[in-house]
């Protein structure tokens, strides 16, 4: 069953497609998840998505940084995390949509699987019998639980997705996308071939932050 | 800010009022938080979401792993969590159905802890 050519999509991959409108590339950092939510929220905003999607838009668009982050750092990969947004302007009118492609470079084929374990695994994990016997194993349980978890919750958002392989190599492209309300935006047609915004984030490597910056007396 | 966390004690309960985002990076402060709680002897812990923004799957595993620890401990994992917005998180996880949910800390609280330890799964 492991074929090279699986069907790639797991839903029908949203509409044609426009080029990026914004390009981010930032190192397999958790803290620069927020720094793209908050991004994409604002092209989202922009694109002319509904404002109640909004919030879709950024649990989504956060559980799929979150997963490639955390694939980069369970398998030691420095390589950084690819997000390409597209606000639909050359498409826009009926059937328009904002969409979001976050790439990494972990293996699509285990993204497959862990999208096919849906949610059930998280309630079987966190229920707990009477005997209520500690494995001592929650944090590497949280772990794994949360790698899973993130896809089977942006599935559940009911968000158009589809899991695709990754042009060029290994690797994973997590494709969502929203509708646009017709006619919003401003986004002058024609500027077809370049992002409009192209910004990178790379931390030097070694250069972690130090946890101790939250202001919270952690006091033992 | 992206974490703030502030405990205080309500009867026989540590009631931990988290403000801000939980996500990848926040949440490992909340789960050293919890978990220093629980090694401190507390119990019957209420989680007060009131004031989060954003909570996502991660947080989620945060919380699973704190009330595994607190059963496993006859202790119980409390969540106050009124808005919409964050509830959806936890029905389409279907978590709804694990953690022991409430719209204010009042009714988190209400009943004494040996209550508490008895309901939720």
């Amino acid at each position: 069953m492991p074929s090279a050519h699986a069907p790639h999509a797991t839903a029908p991959a949203s509409s044609p497609q426009s080029p990026p409108t914004v390009r981010l590339s930032f190192s397999p950092d958790p803290a620069y998840v927020r720094t793209v939510r908050m991004v994409a929220v604002a092209v989202a905003r922009r694109a002319g998505v509904a404002d109640e999607l909004l919030d879709e838009v950024r649990l989504a668009i956060g559980e799929a940084c979150t997963r490639a982050v955390k694939v980069h750092r369970r398998d030691g990969l420095a390589d950084p995390i690819e997000v390409a947004m597209s606000d639909g302007a050359s498409d826009r009118g009926p059937g328009g949509r904002f969409t979001v492609t976050v790439t990494d470079r972990g293996p699509a084929e285990a993204a497959r699987k862990e999208l096919a374990g849906g949610t059930g695994d998280i309630v079987a994990r966190a229920t707990v019998t009477p005997s209520g016997e500690d494995t001592g194993r929650n944090v590497l349980d949280e772990e794994a639980l949360s790698i899973g978890v993130g896809l089977a919750l942006l599935a559940g958002l009911g968000a158009d997705f589809a899991v695709l392989d990754a042009p060029g190599g290994t690797g994973t492209e997590v494709r969502m996308s929203w509708p646009v309300k017709a006619a919003a935006g401003t986004t002058v047609p024609g500027a077809r071939s370049e992002p409009s915004l192209t910004w990178r984030v790379r931390r030097a490597p070694r250069a972690r932050p130090g946890g101790a910056d939250d202001g919270s007396e952690g006091g033992r | 800010m992206e974490l703030s966390l502030a405990a205080r004690t309500v009867a026989e309960y540590k009631v931990l009022e988290i403000g801000g985002e939980v996500d990848v990076y926040t949440a490992p402060k909340l789960r050293e938080r919890l978990i220093e709680m629980v090694n401190a002897g507390d119990r019957h812990i209420v989680v007060d979401l009131g004031r989060v923004d954003f909570l996502d799957s991660t947080g989620l595993g945060v919380l699973v792993g704190v009330h595994r620890r607190l059963k496993a401990r006859d202790g119980s994992l409390g969540l106050v969590c009124p808005h919409e917005r964050l509830l959806k998180v936890f029905r389409i996880t279907g978590l709804d159905k694990v953690f022991d949910i409430h719209a204010t800390v009042e009714d988190a609280t209400r009943g004494g802890a040996a209550r508490a330890a008895r309901t939720g799964s």
